[in-house]
């Protein structure tokens, strides 16, 4: 079993990558969970798989014959765009209010 | 009024076809049970409980009156007409609050999705309405379907148990397990990633069928893990189920997983019986297996009640003429754990990246100074303690530095999962089974709080006898075989090949002919006592 653990650090980064903002107490409690369940994840290691096994997406295999054909390359409208746009919390003219987006210069 | 709701929707529909009921007044009679026994909805608002929310089953997070006796009247004009209407016609119905329906509140049970009205309908919701089947309301679930007790749901009071007010309705599809067990409706739409239909049917008494993945369509409803997630009906009867999934099944141009199979008249085969079918049993089914301190695998018996009920099944399928084959390995389902736990989390990660604050749903109320800042908090106060562990712990998981040791190794222990079923189903091969018999899960419904603070493997492992079947995508079906010594139903699960619908619906169907006066059966759920 490897003893793997996930820091604070590491933690902190997930958080900002996952576009999360925790409180300090989820924070402390779901790192703890987090560490807690790698026993789970480790227990992986200990499945005896042969090397030939193929990995599969599915469980089920698809046969051409059963398969869904591909659809034509043809653009249908969503015949209810108003519907889509009256769900968002700020609209304005059909499209959808954001905040400023921050751009980043690259070097 | 209280025989109504009792029926199954097979006989509802057929007293509104033969006009010696209105669809108008079973949907009347069903509004009134569920005034009687399902108490106030889940809510966002801070829950505080009550003495009389312990009293009550609290399965709704909707109802949908409106809606559903418009369509209700819709149904009594056309057969006053004399013209066609389909083969559910007027039997109302609920649905796990994750099937998108068009211009009505779909919720996942998250504030992430609040005040959320798709614009669209799930293929499984227009094909019940093609049906002429009755909408009324959607049912709480474990938010975004993540866990198995309906506790993680933001909207509270959550679903009790009708048989057990202190006691899980199972999960996730926990209000639909509790409506139909409470005759709240005959049938209510389920989904299933690990067993979600399967065990709340169990620990309710109820029937709940898993179709093969692919054969029903997913589009649009909000996915948990896409690789496994699974629409189907819980009911009260088979024949339901096999009602139900006539009408929900079959190919999607939306889903390109649903297949090109036919559908079968699955109502019509239950009458073929079960002369000559080849039921399996596994000692894998019979026991917990799980990973002990010092990194052994360990096992531990199923509650003795319910391994009873497995072999006094298998006594009762040889009497009707089937052939139990017994030693049926499957020795990889042990794997299921480990391997369902890192695939359903990237999995869920990946379907989770779409809650943003911006285009739907919840959106922080405090001041943002840009984009980003408004996903943060957005996402931080939408997400419960259990969509944002998941998210965090598929996002650790799915690192490409991870990808062979877990990711992938997850996959190819899947791929050894599905071998097992290929190896016992093979007409060729040794075992040549058509079923296999199984218990739906190792104990009866716990008590609230147990499946964080408890430390029984029974608990922990719930979902050890589902998951497998998620995994290989084959189908199940959970039924009701009778109550534990402590009054708690007890289910048992039946699985087949992929597409074999039929056969798993005629052993489940054989069974509840065969038992239909039980004692067992002629008691009711403490809410309808």
């Amino acid at each position: 079993m490897e003893s793997e653990t996930i820091s604070v650090e590491m933690f902190n980064e997930f958080v900002q990558v996952a576009e999360l903002e925790l409180t300090p107490e989820e924070s402390k409690s779901i790192r703890e969970k987090m560490n807690e369940q790698l026993r789970v994840i480790h227990e992986l290691e200990s499945i005896p798989l042969d090397e030939q096994l193929t990995p599969v997406i599915h469980g089920n295999p698809y046969p051409r014959d059963i398969q869904a054909p591909l659809r034509e390359d043809i653009w249908k409208p969503f015949e209810n765009t108003q519907g889509i746009i009256d769900q968002a919390p700020r609209s304005q003219d059909g499209y959808i209010v954001s905040p400023d987006v921050p751009h980043q210069k690259l070097g | 009024m209280t025989e109504l709701i009792e029926l199954s929707a097979v006989e509802q529909a057929a007293l509104i076809r033969e006009k010696k009921i209105s669809s108008v007044e079973l949907l009347e009679a069903t509004l009134a049970q569920v005034e009687k026994v399902d108490g106030r909805s889940g809510s966002l608002e801070p829950y505080v409980e009550q003495p009389e929310d312990l009293e009550k089953v609290h399965a709704f997070l909707l109802i949908v009156r409106d809606h559903a006796m418009a369509k209700a009247k819709e149904v009594d004009r056309k057969i006053a007409a004399g013209e066609p209407v389909g083969a559910l016609a007027g039997v109302p119905y609920s649905a796990k609050d994750v099937y998108c329906t068009k211009g009505i509140r779909t919720t996942a049970a998250s504030r992430i999705l609040e005040g959320w009205k798709p614009p669209y309908s799930s293929t499984v919701i227009e094909k019940m309405d093609q049906a002429d089947a009755v909408l009324f309301g959607k049912v709480n679930l474990d938010e975004f379907t993540f866990g198995g007790t309906t506790e993680t749901t933001a909207f509270k009071p959550t679903v009790r148990n009708p048989w057990a007010l202190d006691r899980v309705p199972g999960g996730s599809s926990g209000g639909s397990a509790a409506a139909v067990s409470a005759c709240e409706g005959a049938i209510s739409l389920g989904t299933d990633t690990g067993g979600s239909i399967r065990e709340p049917a169990a620990f309710t008494g109820i029937v709940g069928l898993k179709p093969t993945y692919g054969r029903v369509s997913r589009y649009g409803v909000i996915p948990f893990a896409s690789s496994m997630d699974t629409m189907g009906p819980l009911t009260r009867t088979v024949s339901d189920s096999a009602f139900v999934l006539k009408e929900i099944a079959g190919f999607d141009p939306r889903d390109n997983t649903t297949v090109r199979v036919p559908v079968d008249d699955y109502l019509a085969d239950l009458q073929k019986g079960i002369k000559g079918l080849r039921i399996g049993i596994s000692p894998d089914y019979l026991k917990i297996t799980y990973l002990d301190d010092q990194g052994n695998y360990a096992s531990a018996p199923v509650d003795p009640e319910i391994e009873a009920s497995v072999w006094k099944a298998a006594d009762l399928f040889r009497d009707l003429g089937a052939e139990i084959i017994e030693d049926v390995p499957m020795s990889n389902t042990k794997y299921s754990v480990p391997a369902y736990f890192v695939i359903s989390r990237i999995e869920a990660y990946s379907n989770l990246q779409r809650f943003d604050g911006l285009k739907y749903g919840h959106t922080t109320q405090q001041s943002v100074k840009d984009m980003y800042d408004l996903y943060y908090k957005s996402r931080g106060e939408g997400f419960g303690y259990q969509a944002k562990l998941r998210l965090l712990t598929g996002m650790f998981a799915s690192q490409e530095k991870f990808y062979e040791k877990y990711y992938r190794r997850a996959q190819r222990a899947r791929a050894l999962m599905r071998r097992d079923f290929d190896e016992a189903f093979n007409p060729q091969g040794k075992y040549r089974i058509d079923a296999i018999l199984t218990p739906s899960t190792p104990s009866p419904a716990f008590r609230f709080g147990d499946a964080v603070a408890s430390d029984s493997l029974l608990i922990q492992f719930a979902d050890q006898f589902t998951t497998p079947m998620n995994f290989a995508g084959t189908p199940g079906i959970s039924f009701p075989c009778g109550l534990s010594s402590s009054g708690l139903p007890i289910g048992l699960q039946i699985t087949g090949y992929d597409y074999c619908e039929s056969k798993i619906l005629r052993a489940a169907f054989a069974y509840e002919q065969a038992t239909l006066d039980a004692d067992w059966r002629k008691i009711k759920p403490v809410v309808l006592r």
